[in-house]
Order: structure tokens, then C-alpha cells, then sequence
């Protein structure tokens, strides 16, 4: 991304360089759910082609902005900020859409195979679940195992029996969970990486 | 807010969710939904947490069909919720099978308790005591295990302190020799056989048919061993569980291997037991 078109998104966004930091840094995450949620691909990528797009936009258009994100008295020559993000939003979560594999027998047979109790490599996931959960700190760890241990039908009792004994509000346990489980994520990717690099290696040798 | 009216939101921004991927949503509503997450900041967080909850329902199994069918190809199309929905159920299935272990461990080692208890309950030396007072007839005259202990209210000899009593040699406990008398008349046939310890002391338990408060004189004659013949005045009958016994104590080395026979004479006639021991 050119820095004159990032300057351009981050005036737009907040006159002053310091809210506008964090004006950003909250549209990026914002973006990554917005992705998250509707895209086929990877979430981070759209979100940072996203905002390339849009900082171009509005390097392009300089009478664009958002009076109530400005505190200006001016108003909006052609489209407000919001409506630029949300148009490019669409824009780039059509693209994606349009490229992404249809759902096809194969991703249904995947997932049939996965949760099928006699799925053959379940044992080898567990095994690297293992893994990665010990690589996680004591505390991680242990939320993550209790907070997935509610039996059938329990799940809302469950969570908020655990929130009570860790002293949390609900909310507070379900972000602590997601950040434990981020790390974990990573760390499975990380491995699942690993170990398809060396079996193709394998193959190839 | 309060906890209702925090569920209720809750439930009303799940519906909305599931509406708007499972595409039952109307345009102009998906517009105003998707502005909002683009938006609003809390908006986008609320519909995270709802996003991650639906897919930790669906590896759970726990939408009804509708829904599933409804979100089958918003999971499928996008590989980061298919692995999502992967792990989730990972780690259901991981903390529900440790709970499976915790419990067939817990139900394990209640079993073996149980079973231990049951075990010595079974090979409690009380117990075959208590057996064979309930059916002496079955048990008699056959070669006893050695015993703790004497029964209790034993009668008291003339002999050194009593075997078994506090005052005796208690490390060393008897061997109990349990013995069937009968009416004497004319020469016994039957002799039981024992093997018992040199070194150990030996209680003659012996069953009379008599009422309770009966008392003997006990004469044991060594028929085959170079012994001389021991004898007890008026030793008082012991009742065990309704049976009559007259005990005798024989310190260690008393009874050489060989064959003995012992008379009981009492107020209700005579009565008499064979037996033979090996070392």
C-alpha cells in the first residue's frame, strides 16, 4: 500500500494521528469479522486487501469522509467513509465468493468422515491436539479443557458455572476462551503444516 | 442489564445470525446487517461471539435439523470454519472421553473396593469360627487353621498363665484343635488325624451335647506317645453361639506326634474323643 494513500484512510478516519491509529486498528478488526463471517478465504488477507482497496479510494477521492467519525461541519461531496468501507466490504467478499470452491461432495464427504465416531484419524488429530494444548500456559490450558467439558444439553449452565468459579463475567470468559483457542489454532496450523510438508516430502522421496 | 434481558439479546442476535446466513433474511435488512458489523464495534463483536457459539452448536450436534441444513453450506464453503468446526469437536470429544475414563476409574475403584471388602469379609478367621459353631456336625474333627484367639470366657487351668491371655506368651497364637465327643460305650473306632506345631500351643475344643452350666473332668491319655497323662477338674462348659464346648489349653510341646484319647466324665455321664497328631 502506498503511505500517501494509508495517510489519506487515516485522516479520513480521524483528524487527529493517534485516534486515528486506533480509529484503523478497530476498522481492521471489524473487517477481519465481517470476513470471518461471510468469506469463503482467509479472513486476514481479504481484510488487508480491503483496506488497500479502500485507502486507495480515498487517496482518489480526498472530499470523501465521515462527519461524524471528523467532527466536521462539512458534509460528504459523493459517499460518507462508512458507505466507501461497506462498498468495498461487498467488493471484495463478491470476488471471493466468486472464486471460492462450490460445496462440493468432497467437502460434505470431509465433513461426514470427520465427525463419524469411527473416523480413522481422529486418534492422530487428538494426538496433535495434545500437543499443541501442552505448548499453551497452565492457566490456557486448563480453561480450554474445562471450558469444552459441558455434557449434552448443559452447555449454557456450564459456562456459567465456569465464569462463576474463575471469578468472570460470561463475556469475560468467552474472550479469554477465544484467545486461548487462537493460540491453539495457530499451533495446530503450524503443525498440520509440518507434518503435510513431510509427507509430500515422503511421497517424493 | 440484567441476566434475562441479556439472554433474551443474546437469543435475538443469534436468530438474526442464523437468518441472515442461512439466507432467509430479507435484502434491505442483510444491507442494514451487514453495515452494522462493518460499523458498529459492539455490533461486530456480539455477532462474533453468536458466530463462534453457532459453530460450537453445530460440531456439537446441538441445532436442530432446520438450522443445520440451513448453516451446512455456510460451514462447508470457507475452509477456516470447516478446520474451526474440526477443532471444536476435538475437543468435546477429547473432554468427553476423559470424563468416560474419570468415571470408569471412579467405578473401578469402587468395585475393588467393594471387592476387598467382600474378600475379607470372606476370609476373616471370625468367620470360619462362626461357620463351624453354626453346623458342628459337618465340621468336626477335621484339622482347624490356626486361630488368633480363644474364644472368650474361657475356663481357667492349673496350668502356666494362660495361653492366648494377657499374661502368656501372646505372640504365639494356638492352634486350634476342634474335637466331636461321644457317649462312651465300649471302645471308640474313629480318630481324626491333625497336624499341628511343635513349637506352637494347642486349644482342645471340644463339643459335648450337654445343657449350659455343665462342667467336666478331663483326663488325656497318650496311647501311643511316652506322655504321662494330663488331667483337669471341673472345667466349666463354654457356650459358643448356642453350642457347648469344653476348652482345654496344652503349652507348646505337650502333645508329641501319636495317638491320645480324652475322657470327659460328668454329672450327665461320660464322653469320649480319639484323635492323632503329626508335627
Amino acid at each position: 500500500m502506498e503511505s500517501s494513500a494509508l495517510q489519506a484512510l487515516l485522516s479520513q478516519l480521524r483528524p487527529d494521528p493517534v485516534e486515528a491509529a486506533e480509529a484503523y486498528r478497530r476498522l481492521q478488526l471489524r473487517l477481519n469479522r465481517f470476513f470471518n463471517l461471510t468469506a469463503a478465504s482467509d479472513p486476514k488477507q481479504l481484510t488487508d486487501r480491503a483496506i488497500e482497496r479502500l485507502a486507495q479510494r480515498v487517496a482518489e477521492a480526498p472530499n470523501t469522509g465521515d462527519p461524524a467519525a471528523s467532527g466536521e461541519a462539512e458534509p460528504p461531496v459523493h459517499l460518507t467513509l462508512s458507505d466507501l468501507i461497506f462498498q468495498v466490504a461487498r467488493e471484495v467478499l463478491t470476488e471471493d465468493l466468486r472464486h471460492a470452491q462450490p460445496d462440493d461432495q468432497a467437502v460434505r464427504d470431509w465433513f461426514i468422515r470427520t465427525t463419524n465416531a469411527r473416523d480413522t484419524n481422529r486418534e492422530q488429530r487428538q494426538a496433535m491436539l495434545q500437543s499443541c494444548l501442552s505448548r499453551l500456559s497452565p492457566e490456557g490450558r486448563r480453561l480450554l479443557e474445562k471450558y469444552y467439558a459441558w455434557s449434552s444439553n448443559h452447555k449454557a449452565r456450564h459456562h456459567q458455572e465456569l465464569a462463576q468459579s474463575l471469578g468472570l463475567s460470561l463475556e469475560a470468559l468467552h474472550n479469554r476462551t477465544l484467545h486461548a483457542r487462537t493460540r491453539l489454532e495457530a499451533c495446530i496450523r503450524r503443525k498440520g503444516g509440518t507434518s503435510r510438508r513431510f509427507r509430500s516430502r515422503r511421497r517424493r522421496a | 442489564m440484567t441476566k434475562h434481558r441479556r439472554s433474551r439479546k443474546r437469543g435475538a442476535l443469534r436468530s438474526q445470525l442464523i437468518a441472515y446466513l442461512g439466507e432467509t433474511m430479507p435484502e434491505a435488512q442483510r444491507d442494514d446487517f451487514e453495515r452494522r458489523l462493518l460499523d458498529d464495534d459492539v455490533f461486530s463483536e456480539e455477532i462474533y461471539q453468536a458466530q463462534q457459539e453457532l459453530l460450537e452448536d453445530y460440531a456439537d450436534d446441538a441445532l436442530s435439523s432446520v438450522h443445520r441444513k440451513q448453516l451446512n453450506s455456510w460451514v462447508f464453503c470457507s475452509s477456516s470454519r470447516r478446520q474451526n468446526v474440526q477443532l471444536t469437536a476435538d475437543l468435546l470429544y477429547r473432554g468427553r472421553r476423559a470424563k468416560r475414563i474419570a468415571i470408569w476409574l471412579y467405578a473401578g475403584a469402587f468395585a475393588a473396593i467393594v471387592l476387598l471388602f467382600v474378600g475379607l469379609r470372606l476370609m476373616h478367621p471370625t468367620r470360619y469360627f462362626r461357620k463351624a459353631t453354626e453346623a458342628p456336625a459337618e465340621h468336626a474333627n477335621l484339622p482347624m487353621p490356626d486361630f488368633a484367639a480363644p474364644p472368650s470366657g474361657a475356663v481357667s487351668f492349673d496350668d502356666p498363665p494362660r495361653i492366648g491371655s494377657s499374661g502368656g506368651p501372646s505372640a504365639i497364637r494356638p492352634m486350634i484343635v476342634r474335637l466331636v465327643s461321644e457317649r462312651l460305650h465300649g471302645e471308640l473306632q474313629s480318630s481324626s488325624v491333625f497336624t499341628i506345631r511343635e513349637d506352637a500351643p494347642v486349644l482342645l475344643q471340644i463339643l459335648v451335647s450337654s445343657g449350659s452350666g455343665c462342667a467336666y473332668n478331663v483326663a488325656i491319655h497318650a496311647e501311643t506317645a511316652a506322655v504321662p497323662d494330663r488331667h483337669r477338674e471341673h472345667v466349666a462348659c463354654v457356650t459358643v453361639e448356642g453350642a457347648q464346648f469344653v476348652d482345654v489349653d496344652l503349652p507348646p510341646g505337650t502333645l508329641p506326634p501319636g495317638a491320645y484319647f480324652v475322657r470327659l466324665s460328668g454329672s450327665e455321664g461320660d464322653l469320649a474323643v480319639r484323635f492323632i497328631v503329626h508335627f
